[in-house]
């Protein structure tokens, strides 16, 4: 009989004292913010109601403090929308909606951070709104991910350290993160299939950008697999100057690239007009300006050609294929080779058959660099081969005809980001699927 | 089968030199040296991975000194057992016979004979990333001896090993070396390997073979005081011997000693401390009182250093006859050993 009256008695402080609280927000509501109504004020004494029966039945099992956490994070909600900005009717209800959130997702910690995150990205910074959320809410879940592994290893400082990382993932991430949402895909779809003449001009930039960067990281793998080879297995006088020489491409300003072209192999200079001369003797050999090859070959130039804009991608991308294949390759014991080698394979058939197939990670993922590279060079092509015209070279062009105002340059950039980062992530996937699992 | 002539090659500051060698068809040559004497260099160079500056290398009578490593027909197993991680572990056995355009049947056969001897039957469908140390060596051995190579060049493949695994191993090398009758050079830094093994064993040291000679030559009749050392002899001294009857009388240390050796003038001599008997029961020709330093548990002996007028000697006492006499430290004790056990030597450059 006790035992049913104790328990009796704990329901019905479990029900009071959240109704006692409910009524006493509803009290505070009508008397400062009388412009609420009765409605809204009742909605949310309603909502008071509900988190603090939630806070008595359920959170009160995770221990008093727990519950003080609860109750302090329902009045800091409060406070924030209530007062802080100001507890319009608007405003009112969107506390509603996120306090329900709070009340719901409490007792999985974790789900906390990402109403948190809503909250901060949608009314303390709601002009960034879309972009913060995203990469707040990627950078959380990783957080998450940091300190599960951290905890695990007893390792703070794991933690610590990618806290810190996240203002340079902030600085790295969120600019470009911002620009990408500034279009709609209906936007960029119309530019891409536009059928007037910028449709086809960004359409013709974006495949010629695509088709020269593959065609100039073939050039790089081709020459640069066995000179990583060389670099990484001979060890001679003057390889640390074939080593320093290697960087030069990667530390200089790109424009200064292209004025090196332009004096060498530019229109008026001896080896660009003897480059012009050779291929019209050779386009007249071909049949001259009326079969396709003989003006195909007539045609043949640096400056303002594809062939200048291939030039261009080669030489600055090329160092960063070398490097990764050198790594790829720098992985693979000699002793394996050797092994090779006393079973009866040549020094071909040896780099064939063992030491490319194990160095597969380095190169692919050099391959992918030097691509990467490629399609985003823009100063020195910019200079050597202004037009044809590649994305890049498209882009600032736009930009300029507009007077430096954002506007259809924005739409192609956009796409022409996505693209890139389409590839990008495929390329990826066709290593992680094919190539870098069977190491 | 195996012939090298004063083979001398270089790299950096270190050099192979003089090195001579010569392996029959059938043997089992054990080369024995500390770490760095140039043991993988030697193996490296006869199977051609780098040419030799001077000195000739043959081959089956052939001079292959300027022959590429993989007209050599060599099989090489290294220490670490470098199987292609990219291949199972029967691509890897098959590799050198695809190469080789040896037909299937063929290859089929003899991936079924060496399963067999080995054990990896059961293996040979196994990626070789999941592999014991153990079942790697083995299957590293197969595949160098897939392509029937006249010799076989072993690195260490047991120095990585643990114990049972290595005993195992040092079996399996024995079966391969008896059922297929394959001459075999294996170079380690390890004189149980080279004891239990080796029907020949060279002792090498900072790129020259020391000593070259059958087993019992190497281990009762070292050659030199590093040899003596390198073998596992911590008794060796410097004296002079003087004939007398039935051998030499020598001076080591204010220490007199006889033996069985004729040599005479400065010479260096080397006791096994296996065949130092301590309190022994009879007369002996050598007798000695010490006292003793250290006592320490070998497992199968115990090591006890013996202190005689400031020379140190070195004697291994079974446990059952430790336990009988119980050396403690401090004590005096009486020891001795036969005249035909002092081992004498020509110093070096004397």
């Amino acid at each position: 009989m006790t035992l049913v009256l104790s328990s009796a008695k704990k329901l019905q402080g479990r029900i009071i004292i959240p109704l006692v609280l409910a009524t006493g927000q509803l009290i505070i509501v009508r008397q400062f913010w009388p412009e609420l109504g009765d409605a809204i004020s009742t909605f949310l004494a309603l909502v008071a109601l509900l988190c603090g029966v939630n806070g008595a039945f359920n959170t009160v099992r995770l221990g008093r403090r727990m519950l003080a956490l609860y109750a302090l994070g329902y009045v800091l909600l409060f406070m924030f929308f209530m007062v802080a900005l100001g507890g319009a009717p608007h405003r009112a209800l969107m506390f509603s909606i996120v306090a329900l959130f709070f009340c719901a997702l409490f007792h999985m910690g974790f789900l906390i951070g990402y109403v948190i995150i809503v909250v901060v990205a949608y009314f303390v910074f709601p002009f960034y709104a879309l972009p913060l959320l995203v990469t707040l809410c990627i950078f959380y879940t990783l957080v998450i991910q940091v300190r599960r592994v951290a905890r695990h290893a007893d390792n703070y400082v794991l933690t610590a350290f990618f806290l810190v990382s996240f203002l340079l993932v902030l600085v790295v991430f969120f600019p470009l993160l911002h620009f990408m949402l500034q279009r709609t895909p209906q936007d960029l779809a119309k530019a891409f299939f536009a059928a007037d003449a910028l449709g086809s001009d960004v359409r013709e930039a974006i495949w010629r950008s695509i088709i020269t960067s593959s065609i100039s990281t073939g050039i790089a793998v081709i020459l640069g697999l066995p000179l990583a080879y060389v670099l990484v297995r001979a060890d001679f006088p003057g390889k640390s100057i074939l080593d320093v020489a290697l960087d030069v491409p990667i530390l200089i300003p790109a424009p200064i690239v292209g004025i090196a072209l332009i004096m060498l192999v530019g229109g008026s200079t001896d080896l660009g007009l003897a480059v012009r001369r050779a291929g019209e003797s050779l386009g007249a050999l071909f049949g001259g300006a009326n079969s396709p090859i003989g003006s195909a070959f007539a045609n043949i130039r640096f400056e303002g050609s594809a062939l200048g804009i291939i030039l261009a991608q080669v030489i600055v991308s090329a160092p960063f294929f070398i490097r990764s294949a050198m790594t790829g390759i720098r992985g693979v014991d000699p002793r394996l080779e050797h092994v090779a080698r006393t079973l009866g394979a040549g020094p071909l058939k040896t780099f064939g058959l063992i030491t490319l197939p194990l160095a597969v990670r380095g190169v692919f993922s050099g391959l992918i660099l030097c691509w990467a590279r490629s399609i985003s060079e823009w100063g020195s092509i910019q200079l050597i081969a202004y037009r044809p015209l590649t994305g890049p070279t498209l882009i600032y062009d736009l930009y300029q005809a507009k007077g430096g105002a954002p506007g259809p340059s924005a739409t192609v950039a956009i796409l022409m980001a996505l693209i890139c980062l389409g590839i990008f992530i495929l390329l990826h996937v066709i290593g992680s699927r094919f190539i870098w699992r069977r190491e | 089968m195996l012939k090298l002539q004063k083979v001398t090659r270089r790299i950096g500051n270190f050099s192979l030199t003089d090195i001579s060698l010569d392996v029959d068809k059938g043997n089992y040559v054990i080369i024995l040296g500390p770490t760095g004497c140039g043991k993988t260099m030697l193996l490296e160079t006869i199977a051609g991975i780098g040419r030799v500056d001077s000195g000739t290398i043959q081959i089956a009578g052939r001079d292959v000194s300027n022959v590429p490593t993989e007209k050599r027909n060599i099989g090489f197993v290294y220490q670490r057992s470098m199987l292609f991680p990219h291949h199972t572990v029967e691509g890897n056995i098959r590799w050198g016979m695809r190469l080789r355009k040896i037909p299937a049947d063929e290859q089929r056969r003899r991936i079924d004979k060496l399963a067999g001897i080995l054990g990896i039957g059961p293996l040979l469908g196994r990626d070789v990333r999941n592999l014991s140390g153990g079942e790697s060596q083995k299957v590293a051995l197969a595949r160098a001896l897939a392509i029937e190579p006249p010799i076989l060049l072993l690195d260490e493949p047991l120095a990585p090993l643990d114990p049972p695994a290595r005993e195992a191993m040092r079996g399996e090398i024995l079966k391969i070396h008896r059922e297929l009758d394959t001459t075999i050079l294996h170079v380690t830094h390890d004189q149980v390997t080279a004891r239990v093994l080796g029907k020949k064993v060279g002792v090498m040291d900072n790129g020259r073979i020391r000593q070259f000679g059958t087993a019992d030559d190497i281990f009762e009749r070292p050659n030199s005081e590093f040899v003596a050392r390198f073998i596992g002899i911590e008794n060796v001294y410097r004296g002079v011997a003087r004939t007398a009857a039935e051998g030499s009388e020598i001076t080591a240390g204010g220490i007199m000693l006889r033996s069985r050796s004729t040599l005479s003038g400065g010479v260096g001599l080397c006791i096994s401390p296996e065949m130092i008997q301590l309190a022994p029961g009879k007369q002996l020709p050598n007798l000695l009182d010490g006292c003793v330093r250290e006592v320490a548990d070998r497992g199968s002996v115990f090591r006890v250093s013996i202190d005689v007028k400031g020379v140190p000697f070195t004697a291994h006492v079974s446990r059952c006859e430790y336990e009988l006499n119980r050396f403690g430290i401090g004590a005096s004790v009486k020891f001795g050993f036969d005249a035909d056990k002092v081992h004498c030597f020509k110093l070096d450059g004397a």
